[in-house]
This record gives structure tokens, C-alpha cells and sequence, in this order.
């Protein structure tokens, strides 16, 4: 074998190591164990990988992006789309209001020329609220016209959230489990009990603290996985 | 890739998207599509090698954790390019992939708020090397056309859509050994195009 095509084939190994390393199959080639000759081709050749690989998978048109349906930015086409919501805190909603010097006809009337459909008495009702769940694209398009954030307008985060077992015993798992087992004509009781067997699985392996929006996050992937 | 995510033209409707922004009333829609596949390929590779391990987590969660936060935060009006934003949605990004790993709020720092200087505490330089990493990828891309068409078949469907070697052999009618060969050319030629990465 010629040195060429030993240096050839150290090569063709390392990027071999280094995408199964990237695939999770072997630990992290060691740079500084290469020979001292190949050491900047090599370093090239893995950031390269870093930089690519198994990064391009196609993303969906835009209308068919879950995350564009989730956050409201598109209509969903079917059913199944999840949409995200936020608690409106209603004081904080009427404080931004009048800070804007507007009435609620005045809000009302700017909703519905974004195409955010609501009613004076929707509103005014909502703002006697402490937390009102409305759609995320609902409540950027309210802080917009209020010239404020979307965090202003909401409920600020209870900081005793963080009890995982009193959340997956809560009314949002079952809620989002049971639309999950409906939507496949599954039974809802045996699906809560599996997925909160699954959940305590990834939580006891991940052993991280982590929060409500963390934890739904993880559950809508653990649906995705069982459907 | 495609890059069917990537506007042909990036400055196309660019200066209305950074008005938006600097006028506190920022173009979410048209902000997440010029900027979704910049974050999904950042989640993307976080999630790859020692993180594969971690179950559960997904690109798509990661891209909509790290949108809910910039919508719910804000975005510094400072912003005054595309490419600016283009690194701060890396950023973020890259910091839910980690809190996606790690536990939440394991390393982050909360987003500055509006009207703060936007820089982003990152003191191992992590996150700046996600943001190098994403330019390296687009350079990649660019410098797809000096390969030969094998070649550049195999870099686009195998490495960077992640299709089986299997799958991408059939294609061009070859072996899958052959298909090692054309990705390892491939990979050498495009390394010696696009330069190292700075870390």
C-alpha cells in the first residue's frame, strides 16, 4: 500500500468514526490522537460534518409546518394541528388598554382589522378575568395593537409549577392526552395511564428538572411517537 | 436543503422585516419563515451524537420553544440586518436544544429586555459556534456546484438529508462502497472549498 493510499484510508476511517460518532453509534474521534500531518484536513473534515450532517431534511411548505399551525402564523389545513395558548391576564389587559388611551370598541375594532375576530363583550368580560387561555397568534396580535409584549399580557408563571407528578395528574395532561386518544379512537383512560407511565420513564432518564412548558413539550413528542 | 426554507432573494422584503422589528411590532410569520431552517438545522445538530441518547426530544419542539420565547420576550429593536437576526434565532435556538438535553434554564440566561444590548452571555463561545456552524452549512451548500454530479448527489441526499447509503447506491446505480467513496471526495473537496471552522 502506498503512503497515498494510507493516508487515503486513515482519512475515509476518520469520517467514518466521525459520523458515527454523530449518529450516536461511538464515542468522539480525539483530534489530538491523529497523526500531526492530517491533523488540519481532519479538523476541516469534521466541522464540515458538524456542519451538515443530517441537518437538511426538507422542511414542509409553510402551510403544513406543525410549527407555523402551532404558533398561529397559519390556518391548520385538517384537523390535528395544535395550536398554543397563553393565559391573558385580564387586569394586565385593561392596564395596557387604557395605557393606550383606547376603549375596548377602539381594541375591538383594531382586532378585526387584523382579521382577529372578537366582541366588546368578549373583551370586556376578559379583562374581569385572572386567566383567560386564548390562541398565541390571538394574543401577538393584542400586544401589537397594545404597542406592548405578549409577556405583559399574561398570567406570570406560578412558581410552584415545577411538581411533575401533580402535572401529569393535572387537567392539561389528561386534556392533552384524551384529544390525542379521541382523534385515533383510542381508549382514554388505558392512554392516559400508558402515556404517564411513559412520561415518568423519559422524566426518571432525562432526571432533569424541567417545567410545564417542557413537559408538554416532551408529552406531544411522546404522542407523536406512539401514533 | 433545496433550500426551499432560504427566500432566492435573502434581502427580498428584508428592510419592511427589520422596520417591523425596530418598530417594537415584529413580523412573526414572515420572521420564522426566513429563519426556520437556519434554527431547525441548529436543533438539529445538537440533538446528533452524545445528545442522541436524550428521548423525546424533537426538532420541532425545539424550533417552537425557542419562537414562543422570542415572541413572549421580544426581539431587540437594535436588530439591523438580516444576518443579525439570523444569529440571534440561532442562539436562541441552540439555548432550547441545550435546555431540550440538559433540563430547562440548565445554562441560560433570560433574553435581555427590550432595548437592552442584545449580545447573549456566552462565555465557552458554544453559541457563536452554532452560529459558525450554520454559515459553514450554507457555504457547503454554495459550494455544492464545484462537485461532480455523483458526488453532489451523495452530499445532498446522504449527508446532509441523512437518506440511507442504500437508498442513495440505488439511485445512481452503484454500491454502497462506491457511495462511501463519492461522500469522503465529496466531503475533501468541499472542506478544501468552504475552510475550517474557527474553533
Amino acid at each position: 500500500m502506498s503512503t497515498d493510499q494510507g493516508y487515503e484510508r486513515k482519512i475515509s476511517a476518520l469520517i467514518e468514526a466521525y459520523t458515527a460518532f454523530l449518529d450516536g453509534r461511538a464515542p468522539r474521534p480525539v483530534l489530538n490522537e491523529v497523526e500531526p500531518e492530517m491533523r488540519e484536513e481532519v479538523s476541516a473534515l469534521f466541522g464540515l460534518l458538524d456542519a451538515s450532517w443530517r441537518v437538511g431534511a426538507d422542511l414542509p411548505p409553510l402551510g403544513e409546518d406543525p410549527v407555523a399551525v402551532a404558533l398561529g402564523f397559519v390556518a391548520p389545513r385538517e384537523f390535528g394541528g395544535t395550536r398554543v395558548t397563553v393565559q391573558l391576564d385580564g387586569g394586565r389587559l385593561r392596564q395596557a388598554r387604557k395605557r393606550r388611551g383606547m376603549k375596548v370598541s377602539d381594541l375591538v375594532r383594531a382586532l378585526q382589522m387584523r382579521d382577529l375576530e372578537t366582541t366588546p363583550k368578549w373583551l370586556a368580560q376578559t379583562e374581569m378575568l385572572s386567566a383567560a387561555e386564548v390562541e398565541l397568534g390571538f394574543a401577538v396580535g393584542l400586544s401589537d395593537v397594545l404597542g406592548t409584549s405578549v409577556s405583559e399580557l399574561c398570567v406570570a408563571p406560578h412558581a410552584d409549577a415545577g411538581d411533575f407528578v401533580a402535572w401529569l395528574n393535572s387537567p392539561e395532561f389528561e386534556a392533552e392526552v384524551s384529544h390525542w386518544a379521541r382523534t385515533r379512537g383510542r381508549n382514554i383512560p388505558e392512554a392516559v395511564a400508558a402515556v404517564r407511565t411513559r412520561m415518568l420513564v423519559v422524566q426518571l432518564r432525562s432526571s432533569g428538572e424541567a417545567d410545564q412548558n417542557r413537559w408538554m413539550a416532551v408529552l406531544r413528542a411522546v404522542l407523536e411517537g406512539l401514533s | 436543503m433545496g433550500d426551499k426554507d432560504v427566500p432566492t432573494d435573502y434581502n427580498q422584503g428584508g428592510k419592511q422585516l427589520l422596520d417591523s422589528i425596530q418598530a417594537g411590532a415584529p413580523d412573526w410569520k414572515a420572521i420564522y419563515e426566513l429563519n426556520r431552517g437556519p434554527m431547525s438545522r441548529t436543533a438539529a445538530r445538537f440533538i446528533r451524537g452524545e445528545n442522541s441518547a436524550v428521548a423525546g426530544v424533537q426538532v420541532a419542539d425545539i424550533v417552537q420553544q425557542a419562537m414562543l420565547e422570542m415572541i413572549t420576550s421580544g426581539l431587540p429593536r437594535e436588530m439591523r440586518s438580516l444576518d443579525g437576526l439570523r444569529s440571534w434565532m440561532v442562539k436562541v435556538a441552540w439555548r432550547r436544544a441545550y435546555d431540550a438535553c440538559n433540563g430547562p434554564k440548565s445554562r441560560v440566561n433570560p433574553l435581555p429586555p427590550e432595548g437592552s444590548p442584545y449580545e447573549l452571555a456566552d462565555d465557552d463561545g458554544a453559541e457563536e459556534e452554532a452560529v459558525e456552524l450554520e454559515l459553514l452549512y450554507e457555504k457547503a451548500v454554495a459550494g455544492l456546484e464545484k462537485l461532480n454530479e455523483s458526488e453532489r448527489h451523495v452530499i445532498s441526499e446522504h449527508v446532509i438529508r441523512g437518506r440511507t447509503q442504500a437508498d442513495v447506491a440505488r439511485d445512481l446505480g452503484v454500491t454502497d462502497a462506491r457511495v462511501r467513496q463519492l461522500r469522503d471526495s465529496g466531503i475533501r473537496k468541499l472542506a478544501r472549498t468552504v475552510g475550517p471552522l474557527h474553533r
